[in-house]
């Protein structure tokens, strides 16, 4: 079970509205490489994990994950709130303001609503593993094109944070990897699936 | 920095430590400073809430006659307090 604290895990305080960024920054709540695939992804493989680190690990980078996606919707309800429709006509924002007025959605920056494809649960250690430290790199990434599209500083910070838990996470999924590598029969390695055909293990 | 933010600190370092003790759970000097990020955590709160009342609203916080967790304001709020 979960239970909530009311708090974010890192300060979001964006003291001018921008409708134009936050159309971009949503894209880390439903596009393809966001908060919210990212969450369901960890908390949907950890059930066929064989090992307990990964089972952990996969239920606690899952559980950060949803803080994440909270400070993502947090910027993007703060840099849309008090809206003029003066200040919403004319710029990119008037089509997601169509759809969802200043509700926030699940979509990309594209303006594509999030889809379950973005995500993979394959019921195999070794390919879920991949996986999420290919899906942690390309959450760098989009942190980094997010970044070179933002100059004020109260949307930086938090943008900053959340690239660099990309880093740490990438870094113990590596450790999970590495983990699991080591108690396989290492003529086996990658020919076999760990967590359904068990004579694979050391 | 104010106290509320040197715990906000020491709560996410303990989400970090976790995070490692998940792939190292036998590394001792993690431990350790696991205990003490946890201990130092605990210190600020008591002192924290002897001054000014819960450090996060939860649902056992009743003032008065009043709920008290759905005060405003909530986590994606801005506002300019500390
Ligand atoms: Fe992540």
């Amino acid at each position: 079970m979960w239970q909530y604290e009311k708090k974010l895990q890192y300060p979001v305080k964006i003291a001018n509205p921008n409708p134009k960024l936050a159309q971009l920054i949503i894209t880390q709540y439903g596009g393809p490489d966001g908060e919210l695939g990212a969450s369901l992804r960890y908390l949907s493989q950890r059930y066929s994990m064989p090992y307990a680190e990964v089972k952990g690990l996969l239920t606690d980078i899952g559980t950060e994950e949803l803080a994440h996606l909270e400070m993502i919707c947090a910027m993007v309800h703060q840099l849309t709130r008090n809206l003029s429709e003066e200040e919403i006509k004319g710029t990119p924002f008037a089509n997601y303001f169509v759809d969802h007025t200043t509700g926030v959605y699940p979509v990309a920056a594209s303006s594509v609503p999030w889809r379950a494809e973005y995500i993979a649960s394959k019921g195999d250690i070794i390919t879920d593993l991949h996986e999420d430290l290919a899906a942690e790199q390309k959450a760098r990434t989009t942190y980094d094109n997010l970044i070179r599209m933002v100059d004020d500083p109260d949307v930086l910070d938090p943008l900053r944070f959340l690239r660099q838990r990309e880093l740490n996470h990438y870094q113990r999924f590596g450790e999970a990897l590495r983990l699991t590598s080591d108690r396989l029969n290492e003529k086996n390695f990658y020919s076999f699936n760990p967590s359904f055909d068990k004579h694979c293990n050391k | 920095m104010a106290m509320k933010e040197r715990i906000y600190a020491y709560d996410f370092a303990i989400v970090e430590m976790n995070l490692y003790l998940d792939t190292h759970p036998e590394d001792k000097d993690a431990l350790c400073l696991f205990h003490q990020y946890q201990e130092k955590r605990e210190q600020l709160i008591e002192a924290y809430e002897a001054q000014f009342g819960p450090y996060i609203s939860n649902v056992n916080d009743v003032q008065g006659d009043k709920f008290t967790w759905i005060c405003d304001p909530w986590p994606w709020e801005y506002s300019k307090e500390v």
